[in-house]
């Protein structure tokens, strides 16, 4: 076999073997590629999950102020059953003698200012 | 809502400061699901979903939009939340105080009639916004806000419960010892106090809410869109202070002031309000 047709052989063997492992190179980064980025079903997916999480905590966090306003609400209802006139009248009733003092009120019977 | 909040609570003993506390955690959740200044509140989902059919909301959100189509039909349509798209027109995409600067002045854009809410549907459990509806609670929501907070707080036990955000009020109960609350109305034609006018709050009228086109402004422009042309309102008035039943009608009817102008007075007062106009003119 002539030299320069031994040496053409020799470039074509190597630039196969090149092709061949480029062509690999490039099917193993499509597939880690493919790997790394969830389809477009499953990002919807993810992002309506997140969002019912989202709507959950939200629920969450109002059943526990609804939760606290009742009671607040169910003490206050207790209290009623304490007429401030008659604790006035008792704490008038039981002042010590000789005391100038205004008679005292239990303290939830007094309307607080808060803001 | 991007306003400051106020809450004043009469309840017996510590219950008072408890309630108030809830008041404004109840407010912070409100803000949560209606803000639109926050990408992931309930309110901006259902907006995305406008031209999608209907869409499960929760109690919250669907109050809302009920109460902004009740006041769009009240209003004969002069206030209406869909002028969401003409808001974004103007640049109004963030809680003011971060846009204000970079508001377009004079070079403002083609402005975007409001689509109106007439197509808007709400069910027991879902909305239904047309395609080209995002809606912009505004104002209304504030009122709503104010509302709702002050009739659980009250029904809890609170003797009396005031509510305020951004300087509109919303009352329940009344103090002991009191007729009234009693509220200063700003004059915002002055950049100094001046004389204030006293309103009464009482059980008839709960509510006062105020709009004005001297606050919320930007060079060639303000907040306050007259929804048949996409533009900023130009009417002989420039601010409107209205008492009414409750908080969204309060803030309703201010808004109508301001976009009809002193002609609004008689429609107003015909319809239970408390109306006080403000010309750019008047002493």
């Amino acid at each position: 076999m002539p030299r320069a047709r031994r040496r053409v052989d020799g470039w074509i063997a190597t630039a196969l073997a090149v092709g061949a492992c480029a062509g690999l190179t490039g099917l193993i980064a499509i597939r880690a590629a493919e790997n790394g980025k969830a389809s477009p079903d499953a990002a919807k997916r993810a992002e309506l999950d997140s969002y019912a999480e989202q709507l959950t905590q939200e629920a969450a966090r109002l059943q526990a102020y609804r939760r606290e306003l009742r009671r607040v609400a169910a003490e206050l209802a207790r209290g009623r059953d304490v007429d401030p006139e008659v604790v006035a009248r008792i704490a008038e009733e039981t002042r010590p003698p000789g005391s100038t003092d205004p008679p005292t009120r239990l303290d939830r019977d007094t309307s607080t200012y808060s803001s | 809502m991007g306003s400051e909040l106020h809450v004043i609570v009469w309840a017996r003993g510590p219950a008072a400061e408890r309630l108030a506390d809830l008041a404004v955690l109840r407010v912070e959740l409100l803000e949560r699901c209606w803000s639109r200044f926050r990408p992931g509140s309930e309110l901006n989902r259902l907006n995305a979903r406008a031209g999608c059919g209907a869409t499960a909301v929760s109690d919250d959100l669907r109050r809302l939009v009920t109460a902004l189509v009740d006041a769009y039909t009240w209003s004969d349509g002069d206030v209406d939340a869909s002028v969401l798209g003409a808001m974004l027109t103007l640049g109004y995409r963030e809680d003011f105080a971060s846009v204000a600067m970079s508001l377009p002045g004079n070079a403002t854009p083609a402005p975007t009639a409001a689509p109106g809410l007439g197509g808007v549907r709400v069910g027991e459990r879902v909305v239904c916004l047309p395609a080209g509806v995002g809606l912009d609670p505004g104002g209304v929501g504030k009122g709503l806000a104010g509302d709702m907070v002050t009739e659980e707080i009250h029904d809890a036990g609170a003797h009396a419960v005031l509510v305020g955000i951004g300087g509109d009020v919303v009352t329940r109960g009344i103090p002991p010892d009191a007729g009234s609350w009693r509220v200063a109305m700003r004059d915002d034609r002055f950049d100094e106090p001046t004389e204030c006018r006293v309103l009464d709050l009482t059980p008839r009228h709960r509510a006062v809410a105020t709009s004005s086109i001297l606050r919320r402004r930007w060079a060639g422009g303000h907040h306050l869109l007259q929804p048949h042309t996409g533009r900023p309102a130009l009417s002989d008035i420039v601010q409107a202070t209205v008492l009414a039943d409750c908080g969204w009608r309060a803030e309703a009817a201010a808004t109508v002031g301001v976009i009809r102008g002193a002609s609004s007075a008689d429609w107003l007062i015909d319809r239970g309000c408390m109306p006080h106009l403000l010309g750019a003119g008047d002493g």
